[in-house]
């Protein structure tokens, strides 16, 4: 029988094959990236200071298209809604903005400290809210160099994402605040993190009546939360991003901090990324993860796993 | 589990007809069946020897007479191997039915024949910034040694084909390009083409001499705050200049020197963008002080100054050292995480800081707004510029 003992090579790389590397990645880890959602544009931010702008083709390759600087390490990028700029906050203080039309970039945000987030806010005539570590969500109307509103935090802004109305900003020291964007200068609610650990992302659901958020933890835990208190009884948190020290040990006890989550923009199931793991969460009835050029238009960056922590994109492929 | 893999290419076989089985059960039924059947009475025998005692004893054939076994391959029709199932097989015939196979199904050699290689031993830890250096320049040396001029490495050719291509549907302006800060077209790894240190090579001629230059990472110069609204950014010149792709490297100064300086298209197209190559800034700079700030000395919050709630401007203790770790804003409100009901290993374990923090209050990282880098020494830039070539 030893015969059996011997294995061979072929066929351990058929789930690998599905991957596609990108051509001329960023020189540093990857911070940020934002799927345009109108083309199959994907702007990525990274450490080396640089936002660079892809094209996905039909293949799946990507070239790159353009790319503009920041003077730090670029910490986020979004999109506008008409998906014809590109906004990103980086560590030097500074949010600025690209035109894809004309590719000039301007300034058009100013903190005291890193910007950790950059989000669009669908209304008006479009408002860029940004969350720095400076204790600030500032918000700005991209024409003026004055923010149109700045609303103080607790502590440092960790993690802010926008579903309009909602926008949910989680900070150090396990804030959490909730707004309704109707009235962006006052949070609707503040709580604590339901989770015990640091909190390190804080994403909305799609919009929706009943609409809440998911917290993730520095601690391999994430929390469904509703932003009602009448719902509060489908609050639920999971365990996840856990491995087993040795496999002998079914122990779990290697816990990796949650980096990011995203929901599927139709289905609603979120996707966790962590160190190391991409886990697809199978609590709320698990789809099939597809990477059908649909979920990518539907506005979705969930299949390029958000920035391991210092081991970024181009790190894995080097 | 590498069992099972294995199944899949090499199911169980029988000796005597090469025949290939889903599993052992049938392969044992079929050689009662065929081969291990008494052709004289119905009966089926489990082995070779065992048919070879039944026809003896009970149809009292001498062992000279017996009949070869039935349904056999030429020279496999004895009953000297006694085979069971797969048991009993010789191993040459082991290893040569294994080349066969691999022929057949277009496998490499070896791949079924030998054991399969351990798994490669995966270390947990992140790999440190010497390391990940290390990596990227043997992959580099290896990528420029394995094809010199066309596409010393191939993420070269792609950007270069790339970001130098004509834009599709964005009306971005060419300009965008020298922006772009490529691989160089790394010849020798030991002498890239780079950025040049103008400390080293004070007026050179394409340059204006900026005496603050070598301290300045990519980037506008440092010293020239972009104001919000401040139209031209590093690398996007406005769709009206010159565009020069592959002349600019992205971030240099040049952009603002360059109305002064119309002479520069004239530039022989020599230095290409500032290259990724790590260990040029060793060389010309100060060895890099280590950049991973979670053993950082400063234990308590309070040891380093910059808070980074407080101000734009941290003051980093020494211009020559800034600080490698944040500091807790108000250091009453110190998180200490809660305890494990079991025991775990956390692999972020700060309470206070987010590894994003941590990360841009590096050495590598850090971020100093300009109006104080204008005004701090020369040395300091000199060490800011090392940072800043270390990192390309």
């Amino acid at each position: 029988m030893s015969f059996f003992g011997a294995a061979s090579t072929a066929n351990t790389s058929a789930t690998a094959e599905k991957d596609i590397e990108m051509s001329d990645p960023p020189t540093d880890s990857i911070s940020s990236m934002a799927f345009s959602g109108q083309a199959d544009y994907l702007a990525v931010g990274s450490w080396d200071n640089s936002v660079r702008i892809y094209e996905v083709l039909a293949g799946g390759q990507t070239t790159g298209k353009a790319m503009y600087q920041h003077q730090g390490p670029v910490l986020s990028v979004c999109w506008n809604k008409a998906r014809n700029k590109i906004l990103s906050g980086g560590a030097d203080n500074a949010g600025r903005m690209f035109d894809v039309q004309t590719g000039a970039t301007t300034q058009v945000a100013q903190h005291d400290a890193p910007i950790k987030s950059v989000k669009w806010v669908d209304a008006q005539s479009g408002i860029l809210a940004t969350g720095s570590w400076d204790k600030t969500v500032k918000y700005w109307d991209l024409r003026t160099p004055q923010p149109v509103a700045s609303v103080s935090l607790p502590e440092r802004c960790y993690s802010m994402d926008v579903q309009y109305p909602l926008m949910v900003v989680g900070t150090a020291e396990r804030h959490i605040q909730i707004f309704n964007l109707t009235n962006p200068t006052a949070a609707y609610k503040t709580i604590q993190s339901p989770l015990k650990w640091q909190t390190r992302v804080a994403t909305c659901f799609t919009a929706s009546p009943t609409s809440g958020f998911a917290v993730g933890s520095i601690e391999g835990r994430v929390a469904i939360q509703y932003v009602e208190d009448k719902d509060s009884g489908n609050n639920f948190s999971f365990k996840c991003h856990r491995r087993d020290a040795t496999p002998a040990a079914k122990d779990q006890s290697m816990v990796y901090a949650v980096n990011d989550i995203s929901f599927h923009p139709v289905r609603m199931v979120p996707y966790t990324f962590g160190t190391k793991m991409l886990v697809l969460v199978s609590r709320l009835l698990m789809p099939p993860p597809d990477l059908s050029p649909a979920a990518r238009s539907a506005g979705l960056d969930l299949f390029l796993p958000t920035p391991c922590l210092t081991i970024g994109l181009k790190d894995i492929l080097a | 589990m590498a069992k099972k893999k294995n199944k899949q290419i090499i199911r169980p076989w029988c000796w005597y007809c090469e025949r290939e089985f889903e599993d052992e059960k049938v392969l044992m039924q079929h050689q009662k069946a065929k081969h291990f059947k008494c052709n004289m009475c119905p009966r089926r025998l489990n082995t070779a020897g065992g048919l070879a005692v039944h026809i003896q004893q009970v149809h009292k054939l001498e062992p000279e007479n017996l009949p070869r076994i039935e349904n056999a391959l030429p020279g496999r029709d004895g009953y000297e191997v006694e085979i069971f199932g797969m048991e009993g097989i010789p191993a040459p015939d082991v290893a040569d039915y294994k080349r066969r196979k691999e022929i057949e199904l277009g496998l490499a050699a070896g791949s079924i024949s030998q054991p399969p290689a351990k798994r490669p031993k995966t270390e947990n830890r992140p790999m440190s910034e010497d390391e990940l250096k290390a990596a990227l320049d043997a992959h580099k040396a290896l990528m420029g040694a394995a094809n010199e001029n066309s596409t010393s490495s191939a993420p070269d050719q792609a950007a270069g084909g790339v970001y130098n291509a004509p834009p599709q549907a964005y009306a971005v302006p060419p300009t965008p390009s020298p922006g772009m800060s490529l691989p160089p077209p790394a010849g020798p790894p030991g002498a890239p083409p780079f950025f040049p240190p103008l400390g080293l090579v004070p007026g050179q001629p394409p340059f204006p001499p900026f005496p603050g230059m070598p301290g300045f990472p990519p980037g506008p110069p440092p010293g020239f705050a972009v104001p919000p609204g401040f139209p031209p950014p590093p690398g996007m010149m406005p769709p009206g200049s010159v565009p020069h792709p592959g002349l600019l490297p992205p971030g240099a100064p040049t952009p603002l020197g360059m109305p002064g300086l119309p002479g520069a298209p004239a530039r022989p197209p020599l230095p290409p963008p500032p290259t990724f190559v790590p260990q040029q800034g060793s060389s010309v700079s100060p060895p890099i002080p280590p950049i991973i700030s979670g053993s950082s000395p400063s234990n308590g919050p309070l040891a380093t100054p910059p808070p980074p709630s407080l101000s734009v401007t941290p003051a980093p203790p020494s211009t020559a050292e800034p600080s490698s770790h944040p500091t807790l804003p108000d250091p009453s409100l110190h998180q200490t995480n809660p305890p494990f009901k079991k025991p775990t290993e956390l692999k972020y374990q700060d309470a206070n800081f987010s590894p994003e923090e941590l990360r841009a209050y590096s050495h590598k990282y850090y971020y100093r707004p300009s109006e104080q880098v204008a005004v701090s020494n020369e040395e300091s830039r000199g060490k800011k510029r090392a940072r800043a070539e270390d990192f390309l």
